[in-house]
């Protein structure tokens, strides 16, 4: 049947919805019949009264009615217990019933019929016959409830009336079987009329169903627009005004220029105009990532991510920074392996910690990783703590609002253009973290960033293969040559935490002598600009030439030069500039493994771990 | 000339202070973030001659500051600098008693220019409100004294001010004001101010 729906395909299903439902009209029904068997034992005794003995017509009357009352009551309370009723069970039970009800009534045919006169016979076999055939109305579309109830009333009547009339023996044993056929039968066309009633009940109620699902799905959708919409008209107000500003202010030192302002001046004013075009620029950067994060264009990659040093490679980017104004940052990192988007929380740290060494003017950063356990799920939990100025209770939740900023009613853009927690939100809705945070006006302000820990899923071999290369990295010997100090010292930070041994050349002289004195090492990163004449590509060719094919790693902020066309020639490995410490430390790790398997360069340096 | 600039935007306020100095002779020039520290520094300098101020404070609203510096101290001409310039919000400053309004959206060129009008005691208000009103009218002949007392309404001065300020009794005054009203066709001196602006009527040399 082309009609039926998804969930009734089972016939057992279908079947037990047809019994539960025919469970429950034949209760409803029942509940009105110990009123109609008093009208009919009333009616009976009517026709009869004149030929039985009342006390014996009274027992029969009570006993058949006491039937229909029990029946009731039993249908009474299975109604009352609804839904925890075995419909296999009450079935069983009605047709039982019915068959002891019918059985009462047909008892009175045996007892009364050989009393009356023959008129009164007749009317009386027509009622018995009339019995059933309203039965089949009660019973519903139960073909064994009305068998069993035709057959208990009829028989003991036709086989009565045989007895008083021999002659009449066989047609009206064919005559009541085919009555009780028929019924029978018409309780089948009621089943399946049944069947197509649940069935079209099943189809409304899924119409309805999925027409209440697509409302709420509509609705919701609504809301979001609405929600979203608002909220870019928020943005868009405070973009605006914050547009604006620095251009009315420029405007303004526009003016001053073209008023041929004193020298003093002019130093002032292209401090200023400095720091006004730097805000713009924070501000529309912060615009354009927000807007990439809202639109739904950043897609969360989902990779394997140590997040101890992930955090620590972004705390040694802030070391730097934070020491200037005399902040120490404190790690306390419990290692944590997950599956997560490495660049989304690198992000997410790195915005937290910028607000923490940009409102702190004393004491320290406290950064912590910690592992919970929340509802059965682990969590893994960043902490950035600082010991700054704090959040007043009343702002702790408008600071996530986009141009919110605390203690900036100059909105001076020097101190940030207030995105950066807007986008720590969006980046943690995107990837399913949590960010929350805690603070107390003087004290500081802690910010948690919950991540929910999956394992990493990738083939248990490569994992292996990837634990042993990275472990690999360990006392490692890799030479770091750029011509920038600053560079110098946060790789070697960022590269001793990984276990490597790092020693750093600052120029091309510098690289050399260390070659001369220490020999090839096991891995050289370089510069490609190294600010002198000769470039990164070069130098490592010209070293190649006398110490042996080491591994390299070009370091680029460039994508098209000469210089960037000959690294590509000697097909040095290429890092393009930003680059993330993940993306370093597996380059390295790939870079130091394909040392191994060709044997180093030199076979007093041949370190290749036995598998 | 002392001048005042109240503005919460720190590096725009630094900008009209350059400008001023640089456009002006001898400008003294103090700043303010609120109204609250406008009101601070009012006080401390008596001598004050112009306000420069913006609408959009942090939390404030410049017409409040207009309305604070009218009260306490109202010698000093009021110029509203604002990024907003909607003719309603323009005339209700000029309501409250300012003497002009530069919007901060003005060409650098217009910007100093209308500084300057400002430090020469001249109204500068934004062509869409002048324009507002018709020009048919032939320039009027106004007196040296009426030009005196048009010039201090413009300033925002009350009448007992102008009385004290011209040495005139104030029902003197009273008629002057009438006369003047009559004589550029206006109702009050919103419209007096802005008429001013608009047939660039300056205040008579001989009171600088």
């Amino acid at each position: 049947m082309s009609l039926l729906p998804a969930d009734l395909e089972s016939p057992a299903v279908a079947k037990r919805e047809i019994l539960v439902e025919l469970v429950r009209l034949h209760a409803h029904a029942l509940l009105r019949m110990p009123w109609v068997q008093t009208v009919l034992v009333l009616g009976i005794g009517l026709v009869i009264r004149s030929h039985v003995r009342p006390d014996i017509f009274l027992g029969w009357g009570a006993l058949t009615i006491g039937m229909e009352v029990f029946r009731a009551r039993y249908a009474a309370r299975l109604l009352r217990l609804g839904p925890e009723v075995d419909p296999n069970h009450a079935h069983t039970v009605f047709v039982t019933l019915a068959g002891i009800s019918g059985a009462f009534i047909g008892t009175g045919s045996v007892i009364f019929l050989p009393l009356l006169p023959a008129q009164s016979q007749a009317l009386f076999g027509a009622i018995l016959m009339a019995i059933p055939a309203a039965g089949v109305a009660v019973a519903q579309s139960s073909r064994y409830m009305v068998g069993a109830y035709a057959v208990a009333i009829l028989l003991p009547g036709s086989l009565t009336w045989g007895f008083l009339h021999a002659s009449q023996f066989l047609g009206v044993t064919v005559l009541t079987t085919l009555l009780c056929t028929v019924l029978i039968l018409v309780a089948a066309d009621g089943d399946k009329l049944l069947l197509r009633s649940i069935l079209i009940r099943h189809d409304r109620d899924r119409l309805v169903r999925d027409l209440e699902q697509r409302n709420a799905d509509v609705r919701a959708a609504m809301e979001l627009a609405e929600q979203s919409a608002q909220a870019r008209a928020r943005v868009l107000a405070a973009a605006s005004h914050d547009l604006r500003q620095p251009l009315h202010a420029l405007s303004v030192y526009s003016a001053v220029l073209a008023a041929r302002p004193s020298p003093d001046t002019l130093s002032e004013v292209s401090h200023n105009i400095d720091q006004i075009v730097r805000a713009l620029g924070n501000l529309l950067n912060g615009l354009l990532d927000l807007s990439r994060l809202s639109a739904g264009y950043y897609v969360p990659e989902r990779h394997a991510v140590s997040l101890d040093t992930l955090v620590s490679g972004v705390c040694a980017e802030y070391r730097s920074p934070a020491a200037q104004k005399g902040l120490v940052i404190t790690e306390e990192l419990t290692p944590v392996r997950l599956m997560g988007d490495p660049v989304a929380i690198g992000r997410i740290i790195r915005n937290l910690m910028d607000n923490a060494v940009k409102y702190t003017d004393a004491g320290a950063i406290r950064v912590g990783i910690q592992v919970q356990l929340r509802g059965g799920d682990t969590w893994a939990a960043i902490s950035v703590c600082d010991t700054g100025r704090g959040i007043p209770a009343a702002e702790q939740r408008r600071v996530f609002e986009e141009f919110y900023q605390l203690d900036n009613p100059g909105r001076d853009r020097s101190k940030g253009v207030g995105l950066g927690l807007a986008i720590v939100q969006r980046l943690c809705e995107l990837i399913g973290a949590d960010v929350t945070l805690e603070s107390k006006v003087g004290d500081g302000t802690c910010f948690r960033l919950a991540l929910p820990v999956v394992a990493p899923v990738a083939a248990p071999h490569k994992e292996a293969a990837v634990a042993a290369a990275e472990s690999s990295l360990i006392s490692k010997r890799v030479y770091v040559v750029d011509d920038e100090r600053d560079i110098l010292t946060s790789m070697r930070t960022l590269l001793t935490l990984w276990g490597i041994d790092v020693a750093t050349a600052g120029t091309p002289d510098e690289a050399t002598r260390l070659f001369d004195t220490q020999g090839p090492p096991n891995l050289m990163i370089v510069d490609l600009r190294l600010g002198a004449q000769e470039h990164g590509a070069d130098l490592a060719w010209r070293l190649q030439q006398v110490y042996g094919t080491f591994p390299i790693l070009i370091i680029t902020g460039e994508t098209s030069s000469d210089a960037l066309l000959q690294a590509n020639e000697k097909n040095y490995t290429l890092l393009q500039k930003p680059i993330a410490p993940e993306v370093l430390r597996s380059a390295i790790v790939a870079a130091v493994a394909q040392e191994c398997p060709g044997g180093g360069p030199d076979p007093k340096l041949d370190e290749c771990a036995p598998a | 000339m002392k001048i005042l600039v109240i503005d919460d935007h720190a590096l725009f306020r630094a900008g009209l202070r350059m400008l001023l100095s640089t456009i002006g002779h001898d400008v003294t020039c103090l700043e303010a973030s609120n109204i609250a520290d406008a009101e601070t520094l009012i006080a401390l300098h008596p001598d004050l001659h112009i306000c420069l101020l913006d609408l959009a404070l942090k939390g404030e609203h410049g017409l409040d500051a207009i309305h604070a510096i009218k009260a306490s101290a109202p010698q000093v001409a009021v110029v509203v600098v604002s990024g907003v310039e909607e003719s309603s919000m323009i005339r209700r400053c000029i309501d409250a008693g300012a003497m002009s309004f530069i919007p901060k959206s003005v060409a650098p060129e217009v910007l100093t220019l209308a500084l300057q009008h400002v430090l020469n005691g001249v109204v500068y208000l934004p062509e869409q409100i002048v324009n507002a009103m018709s020009t048919i009218q032939p320039r009027p002949l106004l007196s040296p004294r009426q030009l005196q007392v048009l010039q201090c309404l413009s300033r925002g001065l009350p009448t007992k001010m102008i009385s004290r300020e011209l040495e005139l009794s104030e029902h003197t005054v009273k008629e002057y004001i009438a006369l003047v009203f009559q004589s550029l066709g206006v109702r009050n001196r919103t419209e007096a101010v802005i008429k001013a602006s608009q047939l660039r009527l300056q205040e008579p040399a001989a009171r600088r």
